[in-house]
């Protein structure tokens, strides 16, 4: 069951994936090994590509239509507990058993999506692929919030709500026509499920007006509920069909409402009194002028976004894999 | 499937009535409780989106574009009522629960269709055959156009239009005389009630406002003092002897309102937007007055299914 990471043009898609690999790193080569990242040498390539830049505090050039390939990833998680694998694997002795989610980005604004989103028909294999996603990860650009009406940005997010909200309803019916289907065949299926995510992308440009209006802290809150709710108040605000929309997915008997949440920030070097110019320069820790150093970006919350899915991933894992077999399944698929 | 058909004259303020439902879905439905929750179909989404997209960010329905609203359809579920807003409109008071599919339909304008109306004949064929089978008939009646108790009731601005309804009740138990739904409720949404003329109000001797939601007696009092002048023939059909078969349940009124802002010279006229609790907009309109009609829906569509 593939993931699906959705986000509009310069919603931070790339960034996000650059600050994922990054923190896969450090946190994938802990001395536990219970956690392993991999994907297809393309976009692994792009992935680091964008951290290196990172890292000379530089942030992605926008991705040029011709440089659109699909952007993927394989997370991967040890199962721990053996008893409760599958009778096949556990008669191959497996050493060290990964379950695996397989991720795909995929642009909003892309002409693919696009045309889906106006005929409602899944013609083109990427729809038909991102149709299948159980998982589902938005970003929501925080650059975008804006409480002032007549500005391009209000009505932009105006826009991205409708088209993320039909997304989530075409997700929802294509699941249910699934499950209908199955059930008519005969078998007797699970009932449709859908884990949506949500990543507050550039929440460093959230502006404290708007926190102000909305009567909202600058900080995020660490407590899970608090979270929620915390981030339920500025969907409400920019976002109100989507999230009626995935709350509603259990009238439609398509089971939504645990969405997750997650931030994503970078630090940008602001000067007093100064409108940026161009590109906005990166903030870096343990900066050393002979190289080394790290762009300053919110790491926990990618640790929480990674072990976010480990439960995912032992509920309704893509696949079980041992764990050479996995690095090499992720290469060579698609 | 609950059917509802929204009917009207040109330019009566349909499309904004849905438009506002839809808006009250959308905060009821992502707001902080939990008492009502929806889905819409998938096909109903393209239409209903760019309409909320437009009166989010103030503007009235564009009637010139070909964009349009013709139908929307959702899956309702209304938690238990009995407090504050919700227990209004002779509510019993009892759990609605899962209301179902609900299907909203725009057949168009009454004014502009019915060549062989009179007749109730061409009603059976194309989008007025949602009109025939619904379950319940929205009605909207134009407040700027509601004419001051004690004016000839045949030349009074709502005649023609009363004529019209009358002939789409009389189509409607004539084809339901021999088979299909035997109840039809019927909805008064006296729109644009912000633009009442004043002298209307004070010659029925009502207040200036409607009485609230909760108020179920008094809010038909109200309506009825000024719709008596104004539609007496629809009323007299639906409070006259049932057909043969179609029963008309008792109507219910909504008042609808939505602050505008008056054109200027290079400037249309304009939905105001106000504050939400949450710190957004929305447009300055009677949020309670639709989220108990949605209620009143919940609770017809779910008495129907049993
Ligand atoms: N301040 C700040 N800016 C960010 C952050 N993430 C992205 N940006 C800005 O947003 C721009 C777009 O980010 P990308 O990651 O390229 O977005 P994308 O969705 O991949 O864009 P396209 O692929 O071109 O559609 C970057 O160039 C930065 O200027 C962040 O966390 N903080
Ligand atoms: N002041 C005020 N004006 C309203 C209200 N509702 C509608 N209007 C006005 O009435 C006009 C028509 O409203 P619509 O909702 O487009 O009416 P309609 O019946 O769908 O019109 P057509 O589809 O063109 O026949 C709007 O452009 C507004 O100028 C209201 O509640 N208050
Ligand atoms: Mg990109
Ligand atoms: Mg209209």
């Amino acid at each position: 069951m593939p993931c699906a990471l959705l986000g509009d043009r310069a919603s931070g898609k790339t960034t996000f994936l650059g600050l994922l690999y990054s923190a896969q790193v450090k946190y994938g080569t802990g001395v536990h090994d219970d956690f392993r990242f991999h994907a297809p040498m393309a976009s692994l390539n792009v992935m680091s590509a964008v951290y290196e830049g990172m890292k000379d505090a530089r942030f992605p050039s926008a991705t040029l239509k011709e440089e659109i390939t699909e952007l993927s990833f394989i997370f991967g998680y040890l199962r721990k507990v053996t008893g409760k694998l599958p009778y096949y694997i556990r008669q191959q002795n497996w050493v060290k058993p990964f379950s695996t989610l397989r991720f795909s980005a995929y642009d909003v604004s892309g002409e693919d999506i696009e045309e889906f989103i106006e005929t409602g028909i899944a013609s083109r294999p990427l729809i038909q692929q991102l149709l299948k996603s159980v998982v589902i990860v938005v970003l929501v650009d925080c650059s975008k919030m804006t409480t002032d009406i007549d500005t391009p940005p209000y009505k932009k997010m105006l826009r991205y709500d409708s088209t993320v909200a039909k997304l989530m309803v075409a997700f929802q019916t294509y699941k249910k026509q699934e499950y209908d289907r199955l059930k008519d065949s005969g078998v007797n299926p699970d009932a449709p499920i859908i884990y949506p995510a949500f990543v507050l992308s550039k929440f460093d440009t959230l502006r404290d007006d708007v926190l102000a209006r909305l009567g909202l802290h600058q900080g995020f809150p660490e407590d899970k509920r608090a979270r929620r709710e915390y981030a339920e108040a500025l969907l409400r605000v920019f976002v109100p069909q989507t999230l009626s929309q995935i709350r509603g997915g259990k009238v439609a008997g398509v089971s939504m409402d645990k969405a997750e949440y997650f931030l994503s920030w970078v630090r940008t070097e602001t000067q007093e009194g100064m409108e940026p110019v161009g590109q906005p320069r990166i903030v870096r820790t343990g900066f050393r002028p002979e190289g080394g150093g790290e762009p300053d970006f919110s790491y926990d919350e990618y640790v929480h976004f990674i072990e976010h899915f480990r439960k995912i991933a032992n509920k309704i894992p893509d696949d079980i894999l041992e764990a050479e077999k996995f690095q090499a399944q992720a290469l060579i698929r698609p | 499937m609950f059917r509802v058909a929204v009917v009207g004259d040109h330019g009566s303020g349909k499309t904004t009535f849905l438009g506002l439902l839809y808006a009250a879905l959308v905060s009821s439905g992502s707001g902080k409780g939990d008492d009502l929750r929806f889905h819409v179909a998938y096909d109903s989404l393209d239409e209903i989106t760019v309409l909320f997209q437009r009166l989010m960010s103030g503007g009235f329905p564009d009637s010139a574009t070909k964009e349009g609203l013709h139908e929307l359809r959702v899956e309702l579920e209304m938690a238990r009522s009995g407090h504050g807003v919700f227990s209004r409109l002779g509510s019993r008071n009892r759990g609605t629960g899962q209301a179902g599919t609900i299907h909203f339909s725009l057949p168009g304008s009454l004014d502009e269709a019915s060549p062989g109306l009179h007749q109730g004949s061409t009603f059976g064929t194309g989008k007025w055959r949602d009109a025939l089978d619904a379950d319940a008939l929205v009605m909207l009646a134009d407040g700027t156009r509601l004419a001051a108790k004690g004016t000839d009731v045949k030349t009074g601005p709502m005649a023609a239009y009363d004529g019209r309804l009358e002939a789409l009740f009389i189509a409607i138990q004539r084809w339901r005389s021999s088979g299909g739904r035997e109840v039809l409720h019927p909805v008064f949404v006296l729109s644009k009630f912000d633009s009442v003329r004043p002298e209307v109000l004070k010659v029925a001797n009502v207040e200036a406002k409607p009485p609230a939601v909760g108020k179920a007696g008094l809010r038909v009092a109200y309506a009825k003092a000024l719709l008596d002048t104004n539609l007496p023939r629809t009323l007299a059909l639906l409070q006259g002897p049932r057909g043969k078969k179609l029963r008309f349940a008792p109507p219910a009124f909504v008042f609808s309102r939505v602050t505008s802002e008056a054109e200027g010279p290079d400037r249309a006229e304009r939905i105001k937007l106000r504050r939400t609790d949450g710190g957004g907009w929305e447009p300055d309109y009677s949020r309670d007055e639709y989220l108990a009609f949605l209620e009143h829906l919940a609770r017809i569509a779910s008495e129907a299914k049993d």
